[in-house]
């Protein structure tokens, strides 16, 4: 495994940290066929099973709460979104209900008094990214895989036997040094891009266009807390995702933009500004839905380059004008990261997979 | 939209280089805000009582008696709006369209409200704070940063303690030990950890040509009071450990060098002072480019105007050097001088004739501050020494040195202060990595075999200090109304 | 221990404000935390490890001296050398984080 920097500093450790089953909010917005959303929940389904075996595959604790995960509606439209969501998510299986009135309140009296009704999903959580990332290294690294860090792949050149990945290493000192630049070769038979939103300028020279365009988000944490919220808490009408992790931390995020400064070139240390607007926004909506967060104070607010594909949905599977190369990555892949990737191991290895990797397809984007 | 206050300058701090540089931007009729997060002008070195108190011996003495006038004339200024107490938690770029004057916006927060002060220019002088060492107990109550103790008793009229012991490198001990003899403190020991031989000549040969490094003369003075009141001052030893349950009741001293015998000397307070850092957080997190230099940390890269790598943005005091208060209220004039030329006030080479006096002295200054500074700071060995396994590396996160050390070996491919934050949770806690970072990379420096400065630290982003979310959510609501 | 230094000093009529229930006399103008030291009290809130931790730089840099005070019907933390004692605050100390510990 390749990467051009430290393992797990890209949206992978900087991502909030949610698990979150229950579609999200701007999947609905993919239409209004509850067919084309029925078929995104048997992936959410095993997702639940993959988080639930997680710490005892990789021997690690990874934080992992289950607690329960809502979300909120204010008004009557947001309230009709969540039953619209709650119909199909239950048909396919998925166990989410419906709380109001005083069972809601029952279950969480930190919301606020305007927010009228939730779909709870009692497996919904959140996991320590800080965590997850390094159990999975450690994990593979004791099944013989070799890690190496500050090597950035250039170029693929196909060879007789697979693939051939010109690196660019970087040794020594930590990037504050004048690090020596090394060049090194590493033959393959497969290779699979992983790498977030670089991964379109991998292949690209190749003529494979990888619709994922980079995004700036902004996470924001508070000091220790007693405890306030037990549950994730997302919003089906803004963007929000409010957790307390074990250490009493309260981490505020949903999406909420951040500035990137060069979208075409993301370099292996983008800029990604924060934005004072972001900031004031995201502390205003977890205020207004988790009113006793107000009296914490936030601390620490950091960036990370998130990818969006043009259906909201990542890019997984082989691609199709490069055999032996396959590709997994875009969107947010945290809470389905894990069998994102069991599924695309699968394909690389047996050649099929449990699931249905049909949705994701990498050549999706072609016109026909 | 949050209280915003437009003005030409923005000046965020409130020591000698901020009033110097308030004093000098007045003469050029430029219209000044200035934040600070102190409730009265003077910064830490002229922190003044409150209003209501009246203090007779406050800052008494010759040495002082240039920045108390410093600080009056400071005080009369009428251009001048003074923000105070508000505490700064980031800077922006203005947004382009909204206001033609802008420059740059200064984010503060403000009895539970935040606020902005937008300005053309910029001039951050947020000076310095203890660098902090970490040993075994150094999180106990009582023990306390030097100037702390200091602080509490020339501003609050508080001693901190009965029975207090101070160590560490610095000429600032002898300063506070005398300040707080003479409040009726018994000072169990001054405990310095360079040898007889090296402070002497720190204490002497400057001063005695110059006679105006002022810090050091009355180092001298006070060394020599002490002597008479009997108290110990010891050199070549170390206070290794802060023993006590609840709070310091005794500390472990030994010499410097290892050799030798340890004894224990009781007290409830100890003062430690191994020099400063610069608390350049703010201006790092606008982007401007800093430098590491061991005897004052992370330093702003300044041209001869003080104007920083970033275009409206300037530094002043300690943030360009650790070197004394009136090193600050030179740098703090010449950088007015930059603004004033900037702001169409003033030609380019009258302020260059203008502030020639001023550079050469704050050339002479800086030449013995590196001097100080270089026998004033503790050694590589001796930090290494004191920061045993147990000792506490961040003590928001309660983080020790062993554990610190157990990520770094691993994993050999870590080499950065950000990899062992996420690792360790070091860095995590309310002071933002302010206490930790200088020890978490002198860790990694040490392990990986690499100069310190070419250490990464944490990566400095607003909120530069903690914002209270309720403040945060009223400037929302603001808005959408 | 801590104590006030009068020699020299004025300071305006005393008021009171409680901390952990119990009455301090302070001096307006005076900060929590030179009230509190001059009170004997130095441990302001407990650790990760229920140990207590008190102030030290004493100008709002290390944030050991953080305390809660009352705002409204609930409570915020505040740094206590930089906010003034006010006849009648309720402050409280920082108990120890419940939650538990995190990774390592």
């Amino acid at each position: 495994m390749l990467d051009q920097g430290e393992i797990n500093r890209g949206a992978s450790g900087r991502n909030a940290g949610s698990l979150h089953f229950q579609l999200e909010p701007r999947m609905l917005e993919r239409g209004g066929d509850p067919r084309g959303l029925t078929e995104l929940i048997p992936v959410n389904l095993q997702a639940i099973e993959d988080w639930r075996r997680l710490p005892g595959l990789l021997r690690a604790g990874l934080e992992l709460a289950m607690h329960g995960g809502l979300m909120v509606a204010e008004t009557p439209a947001e309230r009709d979104l969540l039953v619209r969501k709650w119909e199909v998510e239950t048909r396919a299986g998925l166990p989410v209900r419906m709380l109001e009135g005083a069972e809601l309140r029952r279950v969480a009296a930190y919301l606020a008094e305007h927010v009228c009704c939730a779909s709870y999903c009692p497996l919904e959580g959140h996991a320590n990214p800080r965590c997850v990332t390094p159990a999975y290294a450690a994990a593979a690294r004791a099944y013989g895989a070799e890690i190496r860090c500050r090597s950035r792949v250039r170029t693929l050149e196909r060879r007789a036997a697979g693939w051939r990945l010109q690196i660019e290493g970087k040794e020594g000192a930590g990037s504050a040094g004048r690090a020596a630049q090394s060049s090194s070769f590493l033959d393959a038979e497969a290779v699979l891009v992983a790498a977030g939103a670089w991964s379109r300028e991998i292949l690209a020279p190749h003529g494979v266009n990888v619709p994922l365009e980079p995004l700036g988000l902004a996470m924001n944490v508070t000091e220790r807390g007693g405890p306030v919220v037990r549950h994730l808490v997302q919003h089906v009408g803004q963007r929000l995702s409010v957790k307390q992790v074990k250490a009493g931390n309260v981490l505020i995020g949903g999406g909420w933009p951040a500035a990137l400064s060069d979208r075409l070139t993301l370099g292996a240390e983008p800029h990604v500004r924060l934005l004072e607007r972001s900031m004031i926004d995201n502390a205003g909506t977890a205020v207004h839905v988790v009113p006793a967060l107000a009296g914490l104070q936030l601390i620490r607010s950091w960036t990370g380059i998130a990818s969006v594909s043009p259906d909201h949905l990542p890019v997984l599977g082989a691609v199709a004008a490069l055999p032996g190369v396959f590709i997994a990555a875009g969107e947010s892949s945290f809470t389905l990261g894990p069998t994102y990737a069991r599924l695309v191991s699968e394909l690389m290895c047996l050649g099929y997979t449990s699931l249905s990797l049909h949705l994701y397809r990498p050549d999706r984007f072609v016109p026909p | 939209m949050m209280p915003t206050d437009v003005c030409e300058v923005a000046i965020v701090g409130g020591g000698p280089a901020a009033l110097a540089a308030a004093i000098a931007m007045s003469a050029y009729g430029l219209d000044i805000c200035l934040i600070d997060e102190q409730p009265r002008l003077g910064g830490q070195i002229y922190r003044q009582p409150p209003v209501g108190f009246r203090v007779q011996s406050w800052l008494a003495g010759r040495v002082y008696e240039r920045g108390k006038a410093l600080l009056g004339r400071a005080e009369r200024l009428t251009s001048l709006h003074h923000i105070a107490p508000a505490t700064v938690w980031g800077l922006f770029a203005s947004e382009p369209g909204l206001d033609a004057a802008g420059g740059h916006d200064i984010l503060y927060e403000q009895d539970g409200q935040l606020g902005r002060v937008r300005a053309r220019h910029v001039l951050l002088a947020t000076g310095c704070y203890e660098m902090p060492v970490p040993f075994p107990g150094w999180h106990l109550p009582g023990v306390m940063s030097a100037g702390g103790i200091q602080t509490l008793l020339k501003s609050q009229r508080v001693a901190a303690g009965g029975t207090i012991v101070l160590a560490g490198s610095h000429p600032l001990l002898l300063i506070a030990a005398e300040q707080l003899l003479q409040a009726g403190v018994r000072i169990a020991a001054v405990v310095f950890s360079q040898s007889t031989r090296t402070a002497a000549r720190a204490l002497r040969a400057p001063t005695a040509m110059l006679g105006a490094f002022g810090q050091l003369v009355q180092a001298g003075h006070c060394l020599w009071h002490l002597r008479r009141a009997g108290v110990p001052v010891l050199f070549g030893q170390v206070v290794t450990e802060a023993l006590g349950s609840d709070a310091i009741e005794a500390v472990r001293v030994g010499s410097s060098d290892c050799a030798g015998e340890v004894r224990e000397i009781a007290c409830d307070t100890l003062g430690l002072c191994f020099g400063f850092l610069a608390s350049s957080e703010l201006a790092r997190q606008a982007g401007a480019q800093a430098a590491w230099e061991p005897g004052g940390g992370w330093i702003m890269a300044a041209d001869p105007f003080m104007r920083s790598s970033v275009h409206g943005v300037s530094v002043a005091g300690e943030l360009v050097g650790v070197a004394g208060a009136e090193a600050a209220a030179l740098s703090g004039e010449i950088a007015a001088l930059g603004i004033a030329v900037d702001a169409g006030r003033l030609e380019a080479d009258a302020a260059l004739a203008r502030s020639a006096t001023s550079r050469r002295r704050l050339a002479r200054i800086r030449r013995f501050a590196a001097l100080l500074a270089a026998m004033s700071s503790p050694s590589p060995q001796l930090l290494r020494r004191l920061a045993t396994a147990e000792a506490l590396v961040c003590r928001c996160e309660d983080v020790t040195v062993g554990a610190v050390a157990d990520a770094l070996s691993a994993d050999g491919a870590i080499a950065s202060a950000s990899t062992v934050k996420l690792l360790t949770r070091v860095g995590m806690g309310r002071c933002q990595g302010r206490m930790c970072e200088v020890s978490v990379r002198r860790l990694i420096a040490d392990c990986r075999g690499i100069a310190l400065s070419q250490v990464e630290g944490y990566v400095p982003r607003a909120p530069v200090k903690p914002i209270s979310l309720g403040a945060l959510a009223a400037a929302a609501e603001m808005t959408s109304r | 221990m801590g104590f006030r230094v009068n020699s020299g000093t004025f300071r305006p009529q005393p008021i009171t404000f409680s901390f952990d229930g119990v009455a301090i006399t302070a001096h307006p103008g005076e900060t929590l935390a030179a009230a509190l030291i001059a009170a004997d009290i130095r441990g302001f809130r407990r650790d990760v490890r229920g140990g207590l931790r008190g102030p030290y730089c004493n100008m709002g840099t290390c944030f050991e001296c953080v305390l809660e005070v009352r705002s409204g019907s609930s409570w915020r933390t505040v740094r206590g050398c930089l906010t003034p004692v006010a006849a009648g605050l309720e402050v409280r100390s920082l108990r120890a984080p419940t939650l538990g510990r995190s990774m390592t």
